[in-house]
């Protein structure tokens, strides 16, 4: 299990994520599923992991809003593949490319455990032929099981047709999902584990704040 | 039986109230969202859509004469609107799947932001030193300047936000936004071509209703706010 960096989900998913599993975080613009990844990526370099942060906005930016979240990565700093300021390019266009640098960078760090944190799903979905896709995310997949690793992929909800919001879902081992209820004349954020390989289905639905210390998680109800 | 006269001399009365109220609401709803977003770019956003319609909840009792701005917070409604237009052009690029900058915006807000400021403080110190509200010298610095920067910055920015994003909540936001401003020009437009009197009065506040119900469904566009799950209710 690798731990999310956040102790109340840990709770809830046993220790955290399951090795080798595929986690997709999936909710609206602004709500903070990026904070998550944050977290995870945090908590596997305080364990000596490597981690890998892949995503379509440059370091710089990434840093801010990390910082946002109480998460100083000056200290320890995962390998970075990002638009700009990153250790390795990333080219949206060049999912060959992607794949084979994805890759390279697992091989070279197949010694230790191995965290990859993404935030580019949404932009891949939605320049590339899905067959393109297709052959990208087999290959993902694959390496994921091959490494033991746990990837964390946020989705964008509200960009893509629920056709494939629904497939993106059916590929991926778990799902977390994070979205606004109205609730009388209250906007409420709430959390939900759609999905979750190894733990049975959690029908729950929790309240949730962000804090400097991580996510706060209360169980939902009347 | 209540005469015209009468029953207009009522509208005139209970159709601005409910101006404001749905302005307040819509304002209500911007500063809950807001609450409930996490990442700084998206609550200014909110912040920004909920204090424009505070600011005109605040305009209708001035039109009606009831209620006016003290001076020296005049042109604060444009630095308002600048400011919504300038974090919702920022928050276009974040759901931009290339994270393209629109037209150079983070540079160009720099220079139209001091633009802003300069202009306003200027004006501001014209104002005191003259005594007057209006002249040849104060006219183009405080009046002009910021609204022509503000309204130009929005004409051609946010149609370009709203295509590079691909965030559908995102455009429906704008659209509201874009049919609410039309209502509003319409509607004033309309008022000021006749002679004014008790019924164009009315006509100008009926726009105001339905440019603030326009506002109300873009602060709601804000963010997708779905119905609660009945196993979340049941809980």
């Amino acid at each position: 299990m690798a731990s999310t960096g956040i102790s109340s989900l840990d709770k809830l998913l046993g220790e955290g994520y399951p090795d080798g599993s595929t986690v997709l975080i999936i909710g609206p613009p602004g709500i903070g599923k990026e904070a998550l990844g944050y977290w995870f990526t945090n908590s596997g370099l305080s364990q000596g992991d490597f981690s890998f942060y892949v995503t379509k906005r440059s370091v710089k930016e990434v840093l801010k809003d990390a910082n946002g979240f109480g998460i100083d990565y000056r200290q320890r700093v995962p390998l970075w593949m990002a638009r700009e300021g990153g250790q390795i390019k990333f080219n949206i266009s060049d999912l060959t490319g992607l794949s084979f640098k994805v890759k390279e960078a697992l091989k070279e760090n197949a010694t230790r455990r191995i965290r990859v944190v993404t935030d580019v799903l949404s932009p891949i979905l939605m320049l590339n032929p899905p067959e393109t896709i297709y052959k990208f995310l087999t290959q993902l997949f694959d390496d994921a099981k091959h490494y033991d690793l746990v990837l964390l992929a946020t989705l964008e909800e509200g960009m893509h047709p629920p056709q494939v919001l629904s497939a993106m879902q059916e590929l991926f081992d778990g799902v977390l999902e994070l979205r606004f209820y109205e609730e009388g004349l209250v906007a409420r954020p709430l959390f939900r584990i759609k999905k979750m390989i190894g733990i049975p289905p959690q029908p729950s639905y929790f309240n949730f704040v962000f804090s400097r210390t991580g996510m706060e998680l209360s169980a939902y109800g009347k | 039986m209540v005469s015209s006269s009468e029953f207009i001399s009522e509208l005139i009365v209970v159709l601005p109230l409910l101006a404001v109220l749905v302005f307040v609401y819509a304002a209500y709803w911007a500063f809950d969202i807001r609450k409930a977003l996490a990442v700084p770019v998206y609550r200014r956003q909110a912040l920004g859509i909920g204090l424009v319609s505070l600011g005109f909840a605040l305009l209708v009792p001035g039109i009606t004469g009831n209620f006016s701005l003290p001076q020296p917070l005049l042109q604060v409604p444009i630095l308002i609107l600048f400011f919504w237009i300038d974090v919702t052009v920022l928050a276009a690029r974040r759901s931009d799947p290339l994270v393209r900058d629109i037209l150079q915006w983070r540079r160009v807000r720099i220079v139209l932001w001091a633009l802003e400021i300069i202009a306003i403080v200027i004006g501001e110190s014209l104002i005191v030193l003259t005594g007057q509200l209006f002249s040849n010298s104060i006219n183009p610095v405080y009046w002009i300047l910021p609204t022509f920067i503000t309204f130009t910055a929005g004409a051609v920015y946010l149609p370009f936000s709203a295509l590079r994003s691909k965030d559908n909540t995102f455009r429906k936001h704008l659209g509201w936004f874009g049919l609410f401003l039309i209502v509003l020009l319409v509607g004033t437009i309309s008022s000021v071509s006749f002679a004014f009197s008790d019924i164009t009065f009315v006509l100008l506040i009926v726009t105001f209703i339905i440019g603030g119900y326009c506002l109300y469904r873009g602060v709601r566009s804000l963010v997708p706010l779905n119905k609660l799950p009945i196993e979340a209710n049941s809980k």
